[in-house]
């Protein structure tokens, strides 16, 4: 049987519309499994945020940092009586001995937002293209390093003062 | 047809009966193709449908759209995490975190003695006999330990035995632990809210979607926790409460109600810490009443500050009997049934008050209703019906009906702060509107007492802490003001109990423009030896106001301010004041 070249055609035209399929398929499949990979890693770095924020606002208790300034600072609290003796002394307004809020509390964005540079097109064309993996942030737990390290500060908290933290009673 | 030649069907004619039968094959071919390709094409239409215009543009509108950012939305399916609690400065009170709990496939296990020897290495409250029985149950699936720590899961991953696994769970943490635990509340093992805010605003937390934001800081809350405490232990108080709040707007910065307990372990047994003191106890809360008697007299009566009453004799009515503990056995001016503390001078005020004018006041400043608060644990005044005369006389300086606390700190602070009505709140404002709840109690301007009144309140609060029975919370710089109230609790058999007291101070700073006030009560406090055994609000109650006063100071950045005293609050009062030998009160600095 003859082959015309409209057959011929049309099949190598198949052939190239296939390839370009697959190859695109594969594209969206890699593509996603790497979206994928970010968005666990994303959750579990929401998650020790989470965890750490609670474990920071848990170290910052009144009372421990009552029970840690007493016994490090060596300082008292100033009496309303000696400031009212010199307040001439004093400049108008006493800033507070602790920031009134904490920084942006309202808006708690997960990873900061940076203003795009002024020709950020290209750059996004970019990013997208290649992004390498990101280096793995799954691990709740710190490494080995810092978990000696830390052992190594605590025990020495500890063995100063051996009432650190508590309940302030 | 011109086409060219490569497209152009070859063609063979055909003519006869032949042709006919092939036409009518073509023309069959012909609609079985047309068929297939409508088949072909109401599938691809439908794959359309189904991929792109049902499944991707929803999601990519939603990834777009402005308030519901990516952070919002996590792809991967987690089990929506209970809302947080937070204080006014963003501190975290409670928080839900997912946690790891242990469980064992015991048919997994092959060696459950060192199983069980390495789990009891790495998470020392285990104990060995236990696991080691669990782990060779005919089962597959037991417990071993419920909400991990972070590094009690890493260090059993790095065991590396087979058949221990974990399983997600929301665990509620509250940094703060017992801190704020009457006001934040606890929940129960499946995240349901039992008590404070945690129970109020169950539906609004089990939504999760943003914080709620308390008016709670813990550094004030601390302070008064810490005071309140320490006016317990050296005085043998069974309890006590303590609260600080803004005058003006009502936002409670503080509130402690003492015994407190730890909302991660509530247990039935504790049941006597669960009571929150402050809005479900109600208590005669005693002379802190004589602001409001005279507030009336003021306010109603229109009376001059040099209005006497006869002190000489106690009130009898029936067999009742009204005297003073305080006693000066002679004709009292108005600042000086403050000062002194007189219950006979405060009943004769509200005989002339009169019964009706005396409860609409009390109704007026909220001491006739449940408080309003953002808490399910509220108590109604307990109100003496019928109300008798002698009610209004006993009312007038604290007894026979009995308030919450913190109905009467706000009370005092609505006479005080102008005389605008303010009431308590717990929330921030606008962290409520998720739930279609809207606050409509705050900065309601109604007023209660005239901008006049209020002044003259300031004016004989202010002596009262400078000349009278509080002078322990005198603050240098800040022109305390305020009452003390030491209630007798009802004993056992219709009387009252005169070893059984209620001592409480409420006290209200700057004076000269109010903006907090803080109040501790102390119950069944005991004399000691450095109070001469006296466990009145003097010796009790308004020291531990003092030291929260001097505490906050550093804390919020007060800038205290050197007053002359001429021009303090209590100077206009003094001209109307004799001292306890009856000589007048004119010269400032006699103390």
């Amino acid at each position: 049987m003859k082959l015309r070249l409209s057959t011929i055609l049309s099949l190598s035209a198949a052939a190239v519309a296939g390839f370009f399929l697959f190859q695109t398929s594969q594209n969206v499949q890699d593509a996603e499994g790497h979206l994928r990979n970010i968005q666990t890693a994303l959750s579990k770095e929401q998650d020790s945020m989470r965890v750490l924020e609670t474990e920071w606002d848990y170290l910052n208790r009144p009372d421990r940092l009552e029970d840690l300034a007493q016994q490090h600072l060596k300082m008292k609290a100033q009496s309303p009586a000696s400031l009212v003796n010199d307040s001439s002394d004093l400049p108008e307004t006493g800033a507070p001995a602790l920031p009134k809020r904490k920084p942006e509390f309202q808006i708690r964005p997960a990873v900061a937002v940076v203003p795009p540079p002024p020709q950020a097109d290209v750059k996004v064309e970019s990013l997208q293209t290649d992004l390498p993996m990101p280096s793995p942030v799954n691990n709740n737990a710190p490494s080995n390093d810092m978990r000696q390290q830390f052992n190594t500060l605590l025990n020495d908290l500890v063995s100063q003062e051996p009432s650190s933290g508590g309940d302030g009673q | 047809m011109s086409l060219p030649p490569l497209f152009r069907r070859p063609s063979t004619t055909l003519i006869g009966s032949r042709r006919s039968t092939l036409d009518v094959a073509r023309g069959r071919l012909v609609f079985v193709g047309i068929v297939f390709a409508l088949a072909y094409i109401l599938v691809a239409a439908r794959v359309m449908d189904l991929t792109l215009i049902q499944g991707e543009l929803p999601r990519l509108a939603r990834m777009t759209s402005p308030d519901q950012g990516v952070t919002n939305e996590p792809v991967i399916a987690v089990a929506k995490l209970r809302g947080d609690v937070v204080d006014r400065n963003g501190v975290l009170l409670a928080r839900s975190l997912k946690t790891a709990s242990l469980y064992a496939d015991p048919a997994l296990i092959t060696d459950p003695d060192q199983v069980a020897k390495d789990l009891v290495r790495v998470l020392p409250d285990l104990k060995y006999g236990d696991v080691l029985q669990k782990l060779q149950r005919k089962t597959r699936f037991i417990w071993l330990r419920r909400n991990l720590a972070p590094q009690d899961q890493y260090a059993i991953l790095n065991l590396g035995h087979p058949g221990l696994n974990f399983q997600d769970e929301a665990h509620r943490i509250y940094p703060q632990g017992p801190l704020t635990a009457h006001m934040v509340g606890f929940t129960d093992i499946d995240g349901h809210g039992l008590g404070g805010v945690e129970r109020s605003f169950d539906d609004l937390l089990a939504m999760g979607n943003r914080p709620l934001q308390l008016t709670l800081d813990v550094r004030l809350q601390h302070i008064a926790r810490r005071e309140l405490k320490a006016a317990i232990r050296e005085f043998s108080g069974i309890g006590g409460a303590a609260v600080i709040m803004d005058v003006n707007t009502g936002e409670i910065l503080a509130a402690v109600s003492a015994p407190d307990f730890d909302p991660h372990n509530v247990t039935q047994k504790n049941s006597d810490s669960l009571f929150n003191r402050l809005t479900l106890g109600v208590y005669e809360m005693g002379s802190t009443f004589k602001i409001f008697s005279t507030a009336a007299l003021l306010e109603i009566k229109n009376v001059g500050m040099g209005q006497t009453f006869d002190a000489r004799e106690p009130i009898k009515i029936g067999r009742f009997s009204i005297t003073d503990y305080h006693g000066q056995n002679r004709v009292l001016t108005i600042p000086e049934v403050m000062m002194y503390s007189s219950n006979i001078g405060a009943a004769k005020m509200a005989e002339m008050i009169g019964t009706q004018s005396f409860k609409n006041f009390l109704k007026d400043v909220g001491l006739m209703d449940t408080v309003q608060v953002e808490l399910q644990e509220r108590s109604r005044p307990l109100i003496p019906n019928p109300w008798r005369e002698i009610t209004t006389l006993t009312a007038s300086y604290g007894h026979g009906i009995a308030v919450t606390p913190l109905q009467t700190v706000s009370a005092v602070a609505s006479v005080i702060n102008g005389g605008m009505l303010v009431h308590p709140t717990l929330v921030m404002d606008g962290t409520v509107n998720d739930s279609g709840k809207t606050k409509n109690t705050k900065r309601n301007a109604v007023r209660v007492v005239s901008e006049k009144t209020s002044h003259r309140m300031r004016q004989i609060l202010r002596l009262v802490v400078s000349d009278g029975t509080a002078k322990s919370a005198d603050i240098a710089g800040f022109q305390v003001g305020g009452k003390t109230g030491t209630a007798e609790k009802p004993g056992g058999h219709g009387g009252y109990d005169r070893k059984r007291l209620l001592s409480s101070f409420i006290g209200v700073f700057p004076m000269n423009k109010p903006q907090y006030v803080v109040m501790v009560m102390v119950d069944e406090p005991k004399g000691t030896k450095a109070s001469y055994g006296y466990a009145t609000a003097g010796w009790v109650a308004a020291p531990a106001v003092g030291k929260i006063i001097t505490a906050m100071v550093p804390v919020l950045g007060l800038v205290p301010q050197d007053i002359d005293p001429e021009k303090d609050m209590a100077a206009q009062m003094r001209p109307y004041v004799k001292d306890k030998t009856g000589k007048q009160l004119v010269s400032v600095g006699v103390e």
